[in-house]
């Protein structure tokens, strides 16, 4: 089933429930209001019938009395529209007709049904259905010295009817144009309560790459309630412009960086075939391209560690790390690589300590800081690596070296990707820029977290905190 | 010719100015920072600037549109790893003369070169005539009454020089400072030695010397200018 649109539905809806509202209260008017009008015709007959019973008791002239009738129930020649008939029980002649027996309504009067007839003293209203209009009569039987005496008068009820269905008519115009009135009202009240939403829409479909970060919704016409949904759209649009960004920075940053060896490398080898040389100066020139290709691969597995650890939900293959086994090795591994410059890298005493964490990871983050801390001290200083529980459910590793200090402008953007403190600097050693946001992500990947704080006085201190479990 | 290049990565300025030197004659100086190379191409009254954008100290458009400010007209060709239309856009709104993305190719970066230091010269045509000398600054070769004639390297370069400005008078220091690089032993009195022999070898021309000798003003190839 299509489901209609919610415009029609809150109309249907509305339109339902008015409808049923107007249905009720016309019906209940229309039968309070027939009910007071013939109440009111009723009363009218009762005191003709009472007319002509107290006209029975004081009239003696039989010529009088039928004037005396006829003033009662206001017959004449000119309003026929009352009808009376008055006879003693056990006689079929009249004492007083208004209309003759052949009469159609003379045949009615003279044949009126049983089971109306009401008890003595008593009268009983009935709804005699004649030709021609419609009609309410009282029937009383009253006792008089001589017997019973039956009197019917009946009026027209033809006005009172003819009200109602004025007043009925009335009531369906007015209703059905309520009706009418309001699904108009509802509509237009809904489609300009939607407006916003069609407008936002038809600027959604707009909305590329290229505009992602222009688009903004703040029209002053949108309504309070659709405000927030307004708001959260604004919201998820610039964090999706953020993304974008980012990812569009880190794309055109990878680039750069694979451009630069690349081009060293092929200027080298350009720069190599167009003169004929001696075989050292091509040598030369294979080693110094070597060199550059051995950059461009490190940076390439720098990108791709990057990307696998960006994959969402690319879960750690995690098991038991002994962290101090680990620590034990790397620092052996840099120690060596320090003592050709006069330094060392020493480990102080680690406890036993396992911790729930993917091996390769985690020789990953350690190297990329180790490596950091041997390449920007000074060669023929000193690295301090201590490892300790606390706090609380983490182990923390502290690496450390007293020496070249880190600018306090660097610091907050050291994790950043591509990030270098000194950018031709960088060239000597090589880094991209990558070891660091690469080691960070994986602290975060371990519940943990990496802080670097740097003074002239004591030098710089990594803090990598993990969780253990 | 004398260039300039401003670039972080030594390795690839090692590459060109080889390139240069030994394809062009042309004598190069190297700058690997911002700082050094603005000022460098500020105080020497270079040929050509070969210029990198991302450099430390000082950022290489801030050097462009320093040294435009300062109403230099030296021609400088932009060469860097920034690829997009924007970069493009901006280095050539700065005041360079043109654009070559990392990786490059060397002879293309080598014909640009030749070409900006040309028309930098108002020369349209790669091959210059004085009288009855041709010199084909792109093939690096000279022909003198339909023969080759072998420069050496300095010879060449200091022909080139003068070729480009035929017809003016070139001051002595204008030569020092065009045909040598930093560090270099420029010793002026071999600018005579050089003259005598590019005399030697392309002879005297129709109507006398080819190169002119203006006492203290300097050399004119080419006709005198009146």
């Amino acid at each position: 089933m299509t489901s209609l649109s919610l415009k029609w539905r809150i109309s249907l809806w509305i339109s339902a429930v008015l409808m049923a509202v107007i249905v009720i209260i016309s019906v209940v008017a229309y039968i309070e209001f027939e009910e007071s009008h013939l109440r009111s015709i009723d009363r009218t007959l009762k005191a003709m019938a009472n007319g002509i019973v107290s006209s029975l008791d004081t009239s003696s002239d039989k010529e009088k009395w039928a004037e005396e009738v006829s003033e009662v129930t206001g017959r004449s020649d000119k309003n026929p529209s009352t009808l009376y008939r008055i006879w003693l029980d056990g006689s079929s002649a009249d004492l007083l007709a208004s209309d003759a027996p052949d009469s159609e309504h003379g045949r009615w009067l003279r044949e009126l049904p049983e089971q109306n007839r009401p008890l003595i003293e008593e009268s009983n209203f009935m709804n005699p259905s004649l030709p021609g209009n419609e009609y309410r009569a009282v029937w009383l039987r009253h006792k008089i010295n001589g017997g019973i005496v039956n009197i019917v008068v009946a009026g027209s009820s033809y006005y009172t009817y003819h009200e109602m269905h004025e007043f009925l008519r009335l009531l369906l115009i007015l209703g059905t144009s309520m009706i009418i009135g309001s699904v108009v009202v509802t509509m237009w009240t809904v489609g300009c309560g939607l407006h916003p939403i069609d407008m936002t829409a038809e600027r959604l479909k707009d909305i590329t790459r290229p505009n992602i970060g222009e688009v903004i919704f703040d029209d002053k016409k949108v309504p309070k309630e659709l405000r927030p949904f307004m708001v959260a759209l604004n919201d998820m649009l610039s964090r999706l412009d953020r993304v974008l960004q980012q990812q569009k920075q880190f794309t055109s940053d990878a680039a750069h960086e694979l451009r630069t060896p690349l081009s060293l490398a092929k200027s080298t080898l350009q720069a190599a075939q167009i003169h004929q040389k001696q075989p050292g100066e091509y040598r030369q020139a294979i080693n110094d391209s070597l060199e550059d290709i051995a950059r461009m691969e490190h940076l390439i597995e720098q990108l791709l560690v990057l990307a696998r650890l960006d994959e969402v939900g690319g879960d750690t293959a995690k098991g038991e790390v002994q962290l101090d086994v680990l620590l034990c090795e790397l620092t052996e591994t840099y120690g060596k690589k320090m003592e050709r410059s006069g330094g060392k890298v020493i480990l102080e005493e680690p406890p036993d300590m396992t911790i729930n964490g993917d091996l390769d990871e985690l020789i990953h983050l350690f190297s990329n800081v180790l490596d950091n801390a041997t390449k920007y001290g000074p060669p023929d200083g000193t690295v301090n690596v201590t490892l300790g529980y606390g706090p609380d459910d983490y182990a923390t590793v502290r690496i450390y070296n007293k020496g070249d200090h880190i600018s306090p402008e660097a610091l907050p953007h050291l994790f950043d990707r591509f990030y270098r403190v000194d950018p031709s600097r960088s060239k000597s050693t090589g880094g991209a820029g990558l070891g660091l946001s690469i080691a960070r992500e994986i602290a975060h990947r371990h519940k943990g977290d990496i802080s670097i704080t740097s003074s002239p006085d004591s030098g710089t201190l990594v803090c990598i905190r993990l969780a253990r479990a | 010719m004398r260039v300039l290049i401003i670039e972080d990565e030594i390795k690839i300025a090692r590459n060109i100015t080889r390139v240069l030197d030994e394809e062009y004659s042309w004598a190069v100086d190297i700058s690997t920072d911002g700082e050094d190379g603005r000022h460098m191409a500020m105080t020497n009254p270079y040929d050509l600037i070969i210029l990198d954008l991302g450099l430390p100290k000082i950022g290489g458009l801030e050097i462009l549109k320093d040294l435009r400010k300062k109403g230099m007209t030296t021609p400088v060709l932009i060469l860097t790893a920034r690829d997009d239309t924007r970069d493009i856009v901006q280095g050539l709104e700065s005041g360079g003369d043109d654009y070559i993305v990392k990786p490059f190719d060397m002879r293309e970066l080598m014909a640009r070169c030749q070409a900006l230091v040309r028309r930098s010269y108002g020369r349209v045509d790669p091959v210059i005539k004085v009288g009855d000398i041709s010199i084909n600054t792109a093939k690096h070769q000279v022909i003198f009454r339909k023969e080759t004639v072998r420069l050496s390297a300095m010879e060449y370069r200091l022909f080139e020089y003068l070729a480009m400005r035929a017809g003016e008078v070139v001051s002595k220091a204008d030569i020092v400072e065009h045909l040598y690089s930093f560090g270099s032993e420029n010793f002026s009195n071999v600018v005579e030695v050089y003259i005598c022999s590019l005399r030697k070898k392309l002879g005297s021309g129709q109507s006398g010397e080819v190169i002119h000798t203006l006492r203290n003003q300097g050399y004119v190839l080419g006709e005198l200018p009146r």
